[in-house]
């Protein structure tokens, strides 16, 4: 297991270096840089040319790219042009939101996903797995910002249930009541997400359940007398839940990769929205930092991915 | 009033400060005056009856978050200046012209002879901790601006006129030697003296002299490079405005309550609470009946917004106005000068002038701007009263063909043998001329085309620069940058402009965003003359810009295109509120926060 876990790591040292020079030269690719809109009549040119000399925006590309690099290694992430701030202090404040937003909209997939699966493929043919089947047909094929701009306006601007922008409501005061209203700011992104995308989960594993069933180690298990709900939940839905363990490392990936739209429709101060706005106001040092994020939890997502796989299914570690 | 600033107007992202201008209640003068139509009352009042208290809820629209640095001299965001409006404060009233005025936290008083300007504040002007705002804050601001170490952006040589600024910020001083204190650095008096003395000192965010003060004490022990991310700069500010902090999400909103250390009349309200909202979901917030005022609605959402119940829009003109450049030089980054050099048919006078005739401007006006823009006639928003000539007739107010045609003809711009296109005379060749149009709105396509097929109208054959529309940032980059690819012929410009009418920073000889790089000996000494000591007296001042005015229309070295209107929904359960520029004695007198009411507690749907 040791073995396979620092091959994995060191695999990624070279994918990391490609990726940061890839994402280097993307955003510098880009017109314009974070001064292109401070330029006024007012403003002397002078003194914004010697500001964005001084943040080393004039140096050749490789040069930056360096500074970058050593920078990361000192743990500096630098400042953000636009808010003023340094990039691991919005970076902390943002990533905190996005993860809460993506464990609860994670864990309210698989709360229902995977009950309905199994409602499904041990009712096969059913009312009960029709209702679910057709459920995860239409969830699925619907496009997720769609869904999101539906939900907000019916239950934010239409019901008035749910908070529309923020994460927080400043009239909150004190340890419980700002818990409280945090919670219920995420309530609304976390089920649009919940409610409509259980189609992958909900697929893979009634597959899996209903290939399972017939199995030569289940047939075998109950020839052998094991109890019908034994076999289910120790044979069955043990081995059924291997290709769902497989995309778990992408599904945490996935929180902050499906951030950007979620939160964009939602008005919810994320890591994605940060993003976004990174991008439109070329805040680099910024932009740099999530990416290099994102790419490199990408990284160790997939990492996690065979971890986990060959500790549920050991063939894949002697493999 | 806050100070406002000239900005490239023309994406939301760089929306302009004009927002915040809004103030008390004064009748729109230069409309009223002349055929400039606000489509919006100025003022709007409830007949109803004010109850006790309350709290205003305000919706900024905007798809960045405010960065909330509290700081004049860091702060680099419109969108900043609007959510800090109701805790910051200028230190000068202004009328509705932008003229300061006394009665405010403090006053300004010029001495011509002596060259010199004393600020006096007010004795019960406090910070909201309860400390004095003393002499030595309002040169604090100075400081801030002028030593590198602090990394402000707002440095310009129009500051140099104080004596011995320059030297501070070259770090040649350790003082500044023009500005002294006499009643200590702890008394009320400010004393500057300047190198000469400038017509526009009078008018507010002239850019000469500054218009706010930071509380030294409180920040003094803050090291320079950390002070535009401290927590004192950032979350907890200290203000002299109406109400202050109370609590700050960064990014997402602020709550404020009554700072009770305020100079004048007390709040009426409990407390304001300003919230970002993106764009895309204002529209269907007020439909919710959510905020009470909504600042930073773009145009394309006013469709949608002007027939929601509960809300009245107030209005104003803005200070603003749009322009096609010509290309017609290069910019000197050596000697400082733009130099009008380039070789293309467009020097010729009539050719730009036939451009001007042939865009159906006014029409396109109306059909994608709701009313919202006007055509211009100047350079010079009419905002600015007296100083706006109504008289010059433009190019933008009705198209005019055969004019154009008439003007091409005598230029030497003869058609072909088919009448299909013009020849340019110059190289027997056709006349074909590259447009740097920019993207940006979801028409901006629609309108180039459009202009394009005007101007083939008249022979003239028009093509987008690199096929295609040029976004903000390369548009800038171009713009500002020398070494650019200059190969374009005409492109549109707009400006948010300051409350000082001047435009020298934008068309003189030197000015680095004189994009099309006209320069003329008429143009210099026009330019000067509306700067100059003879121009201390007003009347001489407005002569001098009404020749500058007809100068511009004249020669067309840029064709003025647009005016425009800025708009506020605000609920129905506010008492008053007013679009007025200036802290005008008319309805409510002084700072619009302070005296704001409401009417319910809850927000009106009807």
């Amino acid at each position: 297991m040791w073995k396979l876990i620092l091959r994995r790591f060191l695999i990624m040292i070279p994918q990391l270096i490609l990726m940061t020079i890839l994402l280097f030269a993307l955003a510098k690719m880009m017109p314009g840089d974070p001064f292109t809109g401070r330029f006024s009549a007012h403003t002397d040119i002078h003194t914004l040319l010697r500001l964005r000399r001084e943040a080393g925006l004039d140096d050749p590309w490789p040069t930056q790219y360096f500074r970058w690099i050593n920078n990361i290694f000192h743990g500096n992430l630098g400042n953000s042009f636009v808010l003023q701030k340094p990039v691991a202090t919005l970076l902390g404040q943002r990533i905190q939101n996005t993860v809460w937003l993506g464990l609860l909209s994670l864990g309210l997939v698989y709360t229902i996903g995977i009950p309905t699966a199994v409602a499904s493929a041990t009712h096969e043919g059913s009312f009960r797995d029709r209702f679910w089947t057709t459920y995860n047909s239409i969830t699925g094929g619907i496009p997720a910002f769609v869904i999101y701009i539906f939900m907000l306006f019916l239950f934010g601007f239409t019901l008035n249930w749910f908070p529309t922008t923020g994460s927080v409501s400043i009239d909150a005061n004190g340890f419980w009541p700002v818990l409280g209203s945090r919670f219920y700011h995420l309530i609304l992104p976390a089920l649009s997400v919940a409610l409509f995308s259980t189609v992958s989960l909900f697929n893979t594993l009634r597959t899996s359940l209903l290939d399972a069933r017939s199995a030569d180690y289940v047939r075998t298990a109950r020839a052998k007398g094991v109890s019908n709900k034994r076999v289910f939940w120790r044979h069955i839905f043990r081995n059924s839940m291997l290709p769902v363990a497989s995309t778990f490392g992408f599904d945490l990936v996935g929180i902050f990769s499906g951030a950007v739209i979620l939160e964009t429709v939602f008005g919810y101060p994320g890591m994605g929205r940060l993003f976004v706005q990174s991008i439109t106001t070329r805040d680099y040092t910024t932009m740099n930092a999530i990416m290099l994020f994102s790419g490199t939890l990408t990284l160790i997502g997939s990492m996690l991915n065979d971890i986990i796989m060959s500790w549920v299914d050991p063939r894949i570690r002697i493999k | 009033m806050k100070k406002i600033s000239k900005w490239f107007a023309g994406t939301t992202a760089f929306a302009t400060l004009a927002g915040s201008a809004v103030a008390t209640v004064a009748p729109l003068t230069a409309s009223a005056a002349t055929k400039i139509k606000n489509p919006f009352p100025v003022t709007y009042k409830s007949s109803k009856k004010a109850i006790k208290g309350g709290t205003v809820k305000v919706a900024e629209v905007s798809d960045t978050p405010f960065v909330g640095q509290w700081v004049q001299a860091l702060s680099q965001e419109a969108t900043d200046a609007d959510v800090e409006a109701p805790a910051l404060e200028s230190l000068f009233w202004t009328d509705s012209q932008f003229k300061f005025k006394k009665g405010g936290p403090a006053n300004i008083t010029f001495n011509n002879s002596n060259k010199t300007a004393t600020i006096t504040l007010r004795k019960n002007l406090r910070w909201s901790d309860g400390s004095q705002v003393t002499a030595k804050d309002v040169e604090y601001e100075y400081e801030l601006i002028a030593n590198p170490a602090y990394g402000s952006s707002r440095w310009t040589d129009s500051l140099a006129d104080i004596v011995g600024l320059a030297d501070y910020h070259a770090g040649k001083a350790k003082t500044i030697s023009g500005i002294t204190y006499p009643d200590g650095e702890n008394g009320k008096v400010l004393r500057i003296q300047f190198k000469t003395m400038r017509p526009g000192f009078t008018q507010s965010g002239n850019g000469f002299f500054l218009e706010s003060a930071e509380p030294y004490q409180y920040l003094k022990s803050v090291d320079p490079k950390k002070l535009v991310s401290d927590a004192k700069t950032t979350t907890r500010p200290l203000t002299t405005g109406p109400f202050r902090v109370k609590k700050i999400v960064p990014g997402e909103s602020i709550a404020y309550e009554r700072n009770p250390y305020y100079w004048g009349a007390k709040p009426k309200l409990n407390g304001v609470n300003v919230t970002i909202i993106s764009t895309a979901q204002a529209v269907a917030s007020m439909r919710s009946h959510q905020y009470d005022i909504y600042q930073g609605l773009g145009n394309d959402q006013y469709k949608q917004a002007r027939r929601i119940k509960g809300y009245t829009i107030t209005g104003n003109q803005a200070l603003y106005f749009s322009a096609l450049y010509f290309n017609l030089g290069h910019y000197d980054a050596k000697t400082s000068m733009n130099v009008t050099d380039r070789k293309t048919p467009l020097q010729k006078t009539d050719l730009r002038k036939a451009i001007g005739y042939a865009r159906n401007t006014a029409q396109v006006l109306q059909k994608y701007n709701n009313g919202l823009s006007v055509p211009a006639n100047t350079t010079v928003p009419p905002i600015f009263g007296k100083f706006w000539d109504s008289s010059v007739p433009g190019y933008a107010a009705a198209q005019n063909l055969k004019r154009a045609n008439s003007l091409l003809t005598k230029a030497g711009f003869k058609w072909n043998s088919k009448k299909t296109f013009r020849i340019d005379p110059s190289t027997g060749k056709r006349l074909t001329l590259t447009y740097l149009a920019r993207s940006g709105a979801a028409n901006s396509e629609i309108i180039a085309q459009n202009y394009i097929q005007q101007w083939k109208k008249v022979g003239i054959t028009v093509k987008l620069y690199k096929g295609k529309l040029t976004d903000f940032n390369t548009w800038v980059s171009m713009m500002t940058d020398p070494t650019a690819d200059q190969s374009w012929d005409f492109t549109d410009g707009a400006w948010s402009t300051s409350s000082e009418p001047s435009q020298t920073d934008l068309f003189s000889a030197t000015a680095p965003f004189n994009f099309g790089h006209f320069a003329s000996k008429r143009l210099t000494s026009l330019l000067n003359a509306t700067n100059n000591q003879k121009s201390l007296k007003a009347s001489y001042r407005v002569k001098q810009f009404q020749k500058y005015q007809k100068y511009v229309y004249d020669t067309a070295f840029v064709i003025p295109t647009s005016y425009s209107i800025n708009w506020i929904p605000n609920n129905n359960r506010i008492k008053t509120y007013s679009s007025a520029y200036g802290n005008n004695p008319g309805g409510t007198k002084g700072n619009s926060w302070a005296t704001m009411q409401v009417v319910s507690k809850t927000l009106a749907k009807k």
